[in-house]
């Protein structure tokens, strides 16, 4: 051991200290205006360069409605009682592709932005959200389209279509608070993105994304243990939005305590954990 | 803005550890693994930084010298609040940017112009600052056309004027150099010395870490010698690079 490297008296408490008006982030609106920059570079590095780049994110959750339709109604003989099956699937599909690929983008925003993080001074959490604002857009942009979809199949909007921006908080807040909880624990096991991948798609099948809720009503023994993922709730809900559906009360509650407590739990963690990221 | 003589910036007593695994756990897998193992979980802390103290003036420029590893990045980035210090204090009473490298943050896909909004961004600037600097940045990087082609098409050296520009036009009080200076061509360098220098007679405050010695002794007004994290020296850069010289090892030693 070398002359005076273990802890002593003499040693001060770590203190970072601004004094005046020294302090360069010394207001939401600069890292909301951060958030906005960062949201526009990844849009335009997905879409600039390529005059597809639109339908491209569109092409994903075609084709899964496609295949789900062909496996869950005409081989498995499940179907939706009010509105046709690809309806149902496309409505739920877009919303979870949404949380999906906001928190599991978000999870890596740390580690991919390496050299932003290593090199200057700026709220870190501007990363993960803009990330969820870039996949935000995505969704919206396509909803134009879902809605001409839904109708092209006869079925009417309803007043419910009101409640879409409720629908978008929660949605947003979920894929916020996980994607700031994985992300700030990512530099320091990077092997979690294997994880995260079958985590989301076990998640995937314990929603009522590819099968009618109706399903899993006629087994009474799992349904309380199944409500318990806050995802039922949110996706009841965006069903509700395009299709009319009604929601169960204990759903929505489920819906709306876990995504909020996820969120804050979230932010705390990276709060607290993306201080250190520049460690490893 | 006349200079005055206050102090802009100050270290107490700074140290930063690192922890050194024997093997660091770098996945879960192996964390999970290595638990059950003796000696799985076996580090040895390695300090970059110890007991670094020293204070700077407004518009007062500070050389920090010293060989690999010798702690100079850690320190700046230590400064910068980038990485979290182990122990010790730090006072500061300006605005700091930071030139640890150029071009952080740059996408090649956008243009010069795009770039140069998104970087002030990151450097802190709001959306009115950005607007009201960007001519003369542009001026200042002097790039033609090319301001509005995607900076994929640009020179290594386009690259760095155009990063270089952004920085020395965010009216920081505390600058943050860390060895770009080095890396430009020479008419790079001629350009950006009396840049710096015009800077310092604003108020501006500076730390540059360089191999450069030639350069720290044309800029500086004290240099500071780190050696295996500690402050060997402080002075007057000529009394300082004389002592440190002899302790250059050619690099194929």
């Amino acid at each position: 051991m070398e002359y005076g490297v273990s802890p002593n008296d003499q040693m001060l408490k770590p203190m970072y200290e601004y004094v005046g008006d020294a302090r360069v982030w010394n207001s939401w609106s600069k890292t909301a205006s951060l958030v906005r920059h960062l949201t526009w570079r990844s849009l335009a590095s997905r879409y600039r360069g390529s005059a597809l780049g639109f339908v491209w994110s569109l092409v994903n959750p075609v084709l899964l409605m496609v295949v789900y339709t062909i496996v869950f109604q005409y081989i498995l003989g499940s179907n939706s009682k009010e509105e046709p099956f690809p309806v149902y699937l496309m409505t739920g599909i877009l919303a979870w592709n949404f949380m999906s690929s906001a928190a599991i983008n978000a999870s890596v925003s740390l580690v991919s932005g390496a050299a932003l993080v290593n090199k200057s001074t700026f709220p870190r959490i501007a990363l993960p959200l803009s990330t969820v604002c870039a996949n935000a857009i995505n969704y919206l942009v396509a909803l134009p389209l879902l809605l001409v979809f839904i109708f092209a199949f006869g079925v009417k909007p309803t007043p419910s279509l009101l409640l879409f921006p409720f629908a978008l908080l929660l949605l947003t807040l979920m894929a916020t608070g996980v994607g700031a909880l994985l992300s700030a624990i990512m530099p320091f096991f990077l092997d979690l993105q294997h994880l995260i991948e079958v985590v989301f798609t076990m998640w995937f099948f314990l929603s009522p994304v590819v099968y009618p809720i109706s399903l899993v009503n006629d087994h009474p023994r799992w349904r309380g243990l199944y409500q318990m993922n806050p995802m039922v709730g949110i996706i009841q809900l965006v069903h509700s939005v395009f299709l009319g559906h009604p929601v169960e009360s204990a759903s929505l509650a489920i819906a709306i305590v876990g995504s909020v407590g996820i969120f804050a739990c979230g932010i705390w963690v990276f709060n607290r954990l993306s201080v250190h990221c520049t460690e490893v | 803005m006349s200079p005055d003589s206050g102090e802009i910036l100050g270290l107490e007593g700074v140290w930063r550890k690192y922890r050194r695994w024997q093997r660091r756990p770098s996945s879960l897998k192996d964390a999970f693994v290595r638990l059950f193992q003796r000696n799985g979980l076996v580090y040895e802390d390695f300090w970059a930084l110890k007991d670094v103290g020293f204070s700077l003036k407004r518009g007062e420029i500070l050389g920090i010298c010293g060989g690999n590893g010798s702690g100079k990045s850690t320190l700046l980035k230590v400064i910068a609040n980038i990485l979290p210090m182990s122990h010790g204090r730090i006072t500061v009473r300006g605005k700091i940017a930071t030139l640890l490298d150029l071009g952080t943050g740059f996408l090649p896909e956008l243009t010069g112009r795009e770039n140069i909004a998104l970087n002030g961004a990151i450097m802190g600037l709001s959306d009115a600052e950005i607007a009201s600097k960007m001519e003369s940045i542009i001026d200042f990087a002097d790039l033609g056309t090319f301001i509005n082609s995607p900076i994929k098409t640009y020179s290594a050296g386009m690259y760095m004027r155009l990063g270089f520009a952004i920085a020395v036009h965010v009216n920081a009080d505390i600058l943050l150099i860390d060895e770009i200076l080095a890396v430009g061509d020479e008419e790079f360098q001629r350009k950006c010395i009396p840049e710096l220098q015009q800077l310092q007679r604003n108020g501006t405050a500076m730390v540059i870490a360089s191999h450069a010695l030639n350069m720290l002794s044309a800029l500086c007004d004290r240099v500071i010698w780190l050696d295996g994290g500690r402050v060997m020296m402080e002075g007057p850069p000529n009394e300082v690079l004389e002592r440190y010289s002899p302790h250059l090892v050619p690099a194929n030693d």
